[in-house]
């Protein structure tokens, strides 16, 4: 018994014209189906594991300094908690499912070896749901500082069950706890699994990441407000958000740079993917920018640093770093999109680290600076920059790892569901996700109005 | 150690029809209302009543299907492959659900939208349980077709079913059910008070109706529900208890008390789900053909078992205690 069956009937009738959905393969409309629900989850779970730090943050600084401005940031930013809270849990719930309809010849046996932090971020996660009702609606209810460590207790739950999820990704990247034994695992420790290799690095490179995205953003949003009309309100947030962001993006290359190691060692071919890096040499040169041509084995239009790719790799210029060249090009994942969203990812966060930079020595030198239209609108215009390096860096992770869904272990094409049509299916999420994206931002918009409203009340 | 996850299986799946349940029936409670003004402060008692509680009350659905995929994979890909169209069903009922209860509650600047996310909200709390319980008939009753070839013979008719839709209407009263019961005991007015208890035996009327139906069906489509159930000890003296239990239901219902007929329903619930599991227990799920998978054959390698056991023992102790915290704050 088993996902073997595939019913033969076609699903359209002979003679039919197809439309142009059913082109595309049921393989890439999973793989694009699974995407972009990743993809928006990750949006909304970012939100949810950094802002409740913003929130206490202000929230803090309202309980010891009874400022009033504090009071209404915390509140409004507690609604945009709520808000992408609800939005991010349905959509991982979704996302638990699908796991299974989408990919049963993966889940069948992964379920059972990697199911243990899946069964912890669902702890985390609980825990999250029950703090956040405490906070949201306990206002008037629990004490001034219960309550404020309810809303603390959000984001710890919220950092924790992301690490225990990312266990299970770093699983697929790093395979271990288990013999394959030809396709019926044999000796499963689960304790092994969930510590793999790749686990920590991933999960820190993560939650870093979720804060330095999370802070430019809501930065970035309070800075557009703040240039609209100059409430203190606005500058408070955008300083509280900054600060976090700012020291993301500082650490962010740091733990980039330890994770790109760790690929070095464990998945060669994903990092000469990432560096469009197709001949295996010493002093391998760091390829910036560029247009890999899979076809001709070179990567164009790109500026070569000598040594460098060597030395990041593996820290010394003598080491070798494998090109694409030495794997079987059946193993070769999609190396242009990978190269490009890694290229775009740490050209974003060398962006963002600067912007960082130059906002903490303005805080310790120029305070006033802060408030200057210039800075403003520099940081408005990172508002979306940190969530399309996160977008990025999974599809560097995701495309790279391709074709594996367990690297070095099972191809992606083998866990697919039998079930036809999932074209349609795709088209429906996409529908639903499209709609839930509309509505949230629409909300968004419409609290700063109700926002604005309120602070007019008290004027 | 497979019948210890089990229970906590169970336990999930108890505490899912009922926080989830009394979320969904929420939902159904409110379309029951009008606009005279005892109907207009029912729904904000409702609006109120659930707005703290409800994520939590969903996870419950997260926790069951994580240990279903950890301990129990193979029933995990079988409902996710035959199944496939019903969950992806229910999942639209959840999120829409979700989003359309959040959306309506923040967004207070203008009535078109309220009213707008009000109806989505409604008819999503009545789909999600119905599809519910379309999944949960299409299980036992060997409707799955693993040797068909055709599309609709694989993934449409074992569960589009008069068994699976009686089975869904039923968990849709059930959920109906359950919330009127835990909404009469969140006021202190009488008008309300009686408002939502005359629904919970509205409510509860139909369940029972809707439980014969679902035997009915089964039996006319030839499942061995109402036969196994029958020859099943443990079954009718589930749904003798079920039955019993309806006397100090109903009387703390109408009394001074109402807060404690609430556990007297949960006891109901509780009845009739361990009525329908009993019937067929240890089977899962029955294949159309003659192949059964069994809780006991199909659970995960002991390793695993052990450490799903170790993870829910360890959660029970951090999310029991943060619960009742919870319900504490805001539900006395």
């Amino acid at each position: 018994m088993g996902p073997g069956l595939r019913a033969s009937e076609s699903f359209f009738p002979q003679g039919v014209p197809r439309p142009i959905i059913s082109a595309m393969t049921e393989f890439m409309a999973a793989r694009s189906q699974m995407a972009m629900s990743l993809g928006f989850h990750i949006i909304f779970a970012s939100i949810g594991v950094a802002m409740p730090f913003l929130m206490a943050t202000s929230h803090y600084l309202f309980l010891k300094t009874g400022n009033p401005v504090h009071r209404h940031l915390t509140q409004a930013w507690s609604k945009g908690v709520a808000i992408f809270f609800a939005v991010g849990a349905v959509s991982g719930t979704l996302l638990s499912f699908e796991l299974g309809l989408l990919w049963p010849g993966f889940m069948e046996h992964a379920g059972a070896i990697i199911g243990m932090p899946f069964s912890w971020e669902g702890t985390a996660f609980f825990l999250e749901a029950i703090a956040l009702g405490l906070f949201l609606y306990g206002w008037d209810r629990l004490s001034p500082w219960v309550h404020w460590s309810c809303g603390l207790i959000v984001g710890l739950s919220g950092v924790a069950s992301a690490l225990f999820v990312i266990c299970a990704n770093g699983w697929m990247n790093s395979p271990a706890g288990f013999d394959w034994n030809g396709g019926n695992p044999i000796n499963i420790d689960p304790v092994a699994a969930m510590f793999n290799e790749a686990a920590a690095l991933q999960g820190i490179h993560m939650v870093v990441g979720a804060f330095e995205a999370v802070g430019f953003a809501v930065a970035g949003v309070h800075g557009w407000l703040y240039l609209g009309r100059p409430r203190p309100i606005h500058l408070s947030a955008l300083k509280i958000a900054l600060t976090f962001g700012a020291i993301a993006a500082i650490l962010q290359p740091l733990v980039g740079d330890l994770s790109a190691k760790s690929v070095a060692r464990r998945q060669p071919i994903k990092l000469a993917a990432m560096e469009g890096h197709f001949n295996t040499q010493t002093h391998a040169p760091l390829i910036v920018g560029g247009i890999p041509d899979e076809d001709e084995r070179v990567t164009n239009w790109a500026i070569h640093l000598p040594g460098f790719l060597s030395f990041l790799a593996f820290g010394r210029f003598d080491a070798e770093v494998k090109g694409l060249n030495d794997f079987p090009r059946e193993l070769w994942p999609p190396v242009a999109v990978t190269h490009f969203a890694f290229q775009i990812m740490v050209g974003l966060g060398t962006v963002l680290m600067l912007v960082g930079l130059l906002f903490l020595i303005l805080t310790k030198w120029r305070p006033g600076w802060i408030s200057d239209r210039r800075f403003l609108w520099l940081v408005v215009g990172c508002t979306p920059l940190g969530f399309v390096a996160i977008e990025a860096g999974w599809v560097v992770t995701e495309v790279g790892r391709q074709p594996w869904i367990i690297y070095g272990v099972m191809k992606t094409a083998d866990a697919l569901t039998p079930r036809p049509g999932i074209q349609w299916t795709f088209a429906l999420y996409t529908a639903l996700y499209l709609i839930l994206s509309l509505v949230s931002g629409f909300l968004l918009w419409r609290q700063t109005l109700l926002l604005h409203r309120e602070l007019e009340g008290e004027e | 150690m497979t019948s210890a996850i089990l229970l906590f299986l169970f336990i999930a799946l108890l505490f899912y029809l009922v926080f989830g349940g009394a979320d969904f029936g929420a939902g159904m409670v409110e379309s029951t209302l009008g606009k005279s003004s005892v109907d207009l402060r029912a729904r904000q008692l409702i609006s109120r009543a659930i707005a703290p509680v409800w994520e939590a009350n969903h996870v419950w659905l997260v926790l069951l299907v994580v240990i279903v995929f950890m301990g129990f994979p193979t029933v995990y890909t079988t409902v996710s492959i035959y199944l496939h169209l019903p969950v992806i069903a229910l999942l639209m009922g959840i999120v829409l659900r979700g989003c359309a209860f959040t959306f309506r509650h923040y967004d207070q600047l203008d009535d078109r939208f309220f009213e707008f996310y009000g109806a989505v909200f409604r008819l999503s709390s009545y789909w999600a349980p119905f599809f519910l319980g379309v999944i949960a008939s299409a299980l036992p009753t060997g409707a799955i077709q693993p040797e068909e070839e055709r599309f609709w013979a694989v993934y449409v008719a074992p569960w589009l079913t008069l068994h699976g839709f009686a089975t869904g209407a039923f968990v849709c009263s059930l959920c109906g059910f359950v919330a009127s019961v835990f909404l009469v005991g969140e006021s202190n007015e009488a008008d309300i008070r009686h408002l939502f208890s005359r629904r919970a035996l509205g409510f509860l009327a139909v369940m029972v109706g809707l439980g014969g139906v679902t035997f009915l069906t089964a039996w006319l489509s030839g499942f061995p529900l109402p036969t196994e159930f029958m020859n099943s000890l443990f079954s009718v003296a589930s749904f003798v208890l079920a039955t019993v239990l309806l006397v100090p239901f109903v009387r703390t219902l109408q009394g001074q008390q109402p807060k404690r007929a609430r556990p007297w329903a949960v006891g109901i619930v509780g009845a009739i789900l361990v009525g329908w599991c009993g019937a067929f227990f240890p089977v899962a799920v029955r294949l159309g053909n003659g192949q059964t998978l069994d809780w006991y054959s199909t659970a995960a390698p002991p390793p695993v078992q052990m450490a799903l056991l170790v993870a829910l023992l360890v959660g029970s102790l951090l999310i029991f205690p943060a619960l009742v915290f919870l319900m504490r704050t805001f539900k006395s």
